[in-house]
């Protein structure tokens, strides 16, 4: 029974998904299960892989490992034609030579459906399959120019169609075949904010009615948190967070996800007990608990949470100044400055840009966030007297006693015991600029060296992203241990 | 208020070009190529014209014309001319398409070298190129002048010309069509019929133009190649015009000159008409 139930609910399973290209990792071991009738979206910048998890889901491309199930059937390997899954691509791909309606009957004529069996000589039986007969097929599509409010435009060209239509008749098109499951890939990308509104409105009118499961592809975040009823965050090929929206916006699980959704305030903070943590000079009262003591994390505070109160109130935690204000139609967004951090305040009443003011933030509006990694490690060589041959460079470092030339060794580097430079020949070994994250007081910046491992590293600097940078290590902040090797269990 | 109200708003003056000298506008740079248009195209028609009716005693007459209607061989040739020159063109076609194909695939062709490959060869003059296969074909491989041997030189002369347009068309395909044929259940040969095919027909059209003009009224390619087997129209006017009869020379080239249009605008319309009906018909 509990199986049963269980391949109901999930219609799409998703199983340690990597795809290549070359020598680039697209998706990198996605895991991931989707409900049927739901309407999931998967959340991220541009490159991150979104767009590749979904052409493997269609059958476009071919996963390099892993498994994709369609309601438990295995369904990896099979051709996009034959499964029951269709697109909404981000340009429409509207056949240019076929009018509205025989866009729409494109797949309809198609189609095969079953009509009856045949009793064979041999007394076996056979399926029998038919086309569907041409008023079948003006019924379905003229039900599925309605469901877009396209009725009257069945004989249209479809290059005489603006935008928003043509991008309706797209999703005509594909559910007019009844499919177990529609894919969008951006399918407002290309349309003005307005009709972008209403276009977000339309689909999940259409969703409603419809019940089919909907995966939706996009990298604006307001879209997902408008449409979805599960977010998928997807960055660096891998997945996030997965939540609904409102669990994703007010826990978000890392500090990608919360610079990612909505605007937030994101600075370096340190739990001192469960249900206390400290950032800035101030401890005050959170919600989290089940840190270590004194352990590092990053906090999130979203600008709506925080309260401005008088200069002098008693129950204001933090004291700053209004740096500037601007009205944004419904709300005040600010700025104001305390303790060398400005931090981003939404506020329905406008403050004068000058002002001292009290801020205060509930224990409901701290959210706390694991630091991913706190110290970068590698594995290198001892190369000399004070060189540790790693990533394909001398460093210069102090070893420990008595090690000799070819030991193996751990060195320990914290994010700011390495300096960066513009040029990658100033640096002992160079690297690209994969990400770069504002966390409040600095930049977190994480640097893809040529040998596949990855600095992080902070820095009161902004780097670009994709930019080559040399990388040095500031001898008095790294340490150097001899590596054992069963150390390795960690 | 009367018809003679002077406008609201004086364009003139909004533009200003009240009181200012001419400019350079940027149509004058049209005006060499209309120069040499009219010198090397419209005036040699008209003297074709011209010279295509005035008959053996030098005054007007439609004797030129009635020569070539009154001689059944004549027409004969036309039409065999039609026919080698429409073999060649299916052959091209039919040879280039798949070929096209491949190289507009960015997955088997992954560099425009190969492309270049098989346009290499207009490089070279035509001439060249035909003598060059002469001396492969017949004297090398002992192959016959003749019917066979003019057609593979014909093929292989214009066959650039037919593969050129039909990559670039299905190079320049959005392959996102193909993709969403596919997702809605096509398979290969369906997509090919369905969206590959009519979509590359722009590029059919002028490949075909491109091919069976030219073929139609060449004569050193089936001369060298084919020889007496293969007399076509253009072996026939420039027989005239050795013989110095420009006359009869020029009405043949002008009766050359308006089957050919009027084969390409015949085609013309049926595609264009087709493509229009597959548009705007439907299942009703």
């Amino acid at each position: 029974m509990a199986e049963v139930n269980y391949k109901k609910k999930k219609i799409i399973e998703i199983t340690n998904v990597t795809k290549t290209f070359g020598n680039m990792t697209a998706v990198d071991n996605i895991s991931l299960a989707i409900n049927r009738g739901e309407f999931v979206t998967l959340l991220g910048p541009s490159g991150c892989g979104k767009t590749t998890l979904l052409r493997m889901i269609a059958g476009f491309e071919l996963p390099t490992s892993g498994r994709i199930m369609l309601e438990g059937e295995d369904v990896t390997n099979i051709p996009p034609n034959r499964r029951p899954i269709n697109t909404v691509f981000q340009k429409y791909a509207l056949f240019p030579h076929l009018n509205v309606f025989n866009n729409v009957a494109f797949g309809l004529k198609l189609l095969k459906i079953p009509a009856g069996e045949k009793t064979l000589k041999d007394g076996s039986k056979k399926q029998l399959f038919r086309k569907l007969t041409k008023a079948e097929i003006k019924t379905k599509v003229e039900r599925a120019l309605s469901v877009v409010g396209l009725s009257e435009y069945g004989y249209r060209n479809v290059t005489t169609l603006s935008g928003g239509q043509q991008q309706r008749i797209a999703i005509a098109r594909a559910i007019v075949l009844e499919p177990k499951v529609l894919l969008l890939d951006e399918p407002l990308g290309a349309l003005d904010l307005k009709m972008r509104k209403e276009m977000q409105l339309e689909l999940k009118r259409m969703h409603n009615e419809l019940g089919i499961t909907f995966i939706y592809v996009t990298h604006d975040q307001e879209e997902a948190l408008t449409m979805s009823d599960t977010i998928v965050v997807i960055n660096d090929g891998a997945v996030q967070q997965v939540g609904t929206p409102k669990k994703i916006y007010d826990e978000p699980a890392n500090a990608f996800v919360a610079n990612f959704i909505g605007e937030s305030n994101l600075l370096p903070g340190k739990m001192i007990s469960d249900f206390r943590v400290s950032y800035l000079d101030v401890t005050v009262d959170c919600l989290d608990k089940g840190f270590a003591k004194n352990e590092p994390v990053d906090v999130v505070i979203r600008p709506e949470d925080i309260k401005l109160l008088s200069v002098d109130s008693p129950k204001a935690q933090m004291k700053g100044r209004i740096v500037s204000s601007v009205f944004k139609g419904t709300y005040y967004e600010m700025e104001a400055e305390t303790g060398g951090y400005e931090f981003t305040v939404q506020n329905t009443d406008g403050v004068a840009v000058g002002s001292e003011v009290g801020m205060r933030v509930e224990p409901d509006g701290i959210h706390i966030m694991k630091k991913l990694r706190s110290v970068n490690e590698f594995i290198g060589e001892a190369d000399g007297e004070d060189l540790v041959w790693m990533c394909k460079g001398d460093f210069s470092l102090d070893l420990p006693e008595g090690t000799e030339k070819g030991d193996k060794l751990k060195v320990r580097v914290p994010f700011d015991g390495v300096e960066l430079t513009d040029d990658e020949n100033d640096g002992v070994i160079g690297g690209n600029v994969t990400q770069s994250i504002y966390k409040g007081t600095y930049y977190q910046v994480q640097v893809y060296t040529d040998t596949d491992e990855d600095f992080y590293v902070d820095t009161s600097d902004e780097w670009d992203i994709n930019d080559r940078v040399g990388i040095n290590l500031i001898r008095e902040k790294v340490t150097v241990e001899k590596y054992e090797e069963e150390e390795s269990d960690d | 208020m009367t018809d003679e109200q002077p406008p609201l708003v004086d364009k003139s003056a909004a533009f200003g070009r009240v009181g200012r000298k001419p400019q350079f506008r940027r149509s004058y740079f049209s005006f060499p190529y209309i120069i040499i248009n009219v010198i090397f195209v419209v005036v040699p028609l008209c003297i074709l014209l011209g010279f295509a009716f005035i008959g053996p005693d030098d005054t007007f007459s439609f004797d030129n014309f009635a020569y070539f209607f009154s001689h059944g061989e004549n027409i004969l040739t036309m039409l065999y001319s039609m026919g080698v020159a429409a073999l060649t063109t299916v052959i091209c076609l039919v040879v280039a398409y798949p070929l096209a194909m491949c190289l507009a695939s960015s997955r088997i062709n992954k560099s425009a070298l190969l492309v270049l490959m098989f346009i290499l060869p207009m490089w070279v003059n035509s001439l060249l190129r035909t003598y060059a296969l002469q001396n492969l074909l017949i004297d090398l491989f002992g192959m016959q002048r003749g019917f066979g041997a003019a057609l593979i030189g014909l093929v292989y002369d214009f066959f650039p010309f037919m593969l050129l347009p039909l990559y670039t068309s299905l190079a320049n395909m959005d392959g996102s069509l193909t993709e969403a044929a596919h997702d809605l259940g096509a398979g290969a040969l369906s997509t090919f019929f369905r969206v590959r095919l009519p979509l590359s027909l722009p590029g059919i059209m002028s490949g075909v133009t491109m091919v069976f003009m030219p073929t139609m009224s060449t004569f050193s390619v089936t001369e060298i190649m084919g020889g007496a087997d293969t007399y076509m129209v253009g072996s026939m006017i420039n027989e005239l015009i050795n013989g110095g009869d420009w006359g009869g020379s020029a009405a043949f080239s002008f009766i050359l000159l308006i089957l050919v249009a009027g084969t390409m605008a015949l085609s013309n319309l049926i595609t264009k008409g087709k493509v229009e009906t597959e548009g705007l018909g439907g299942v009703l």
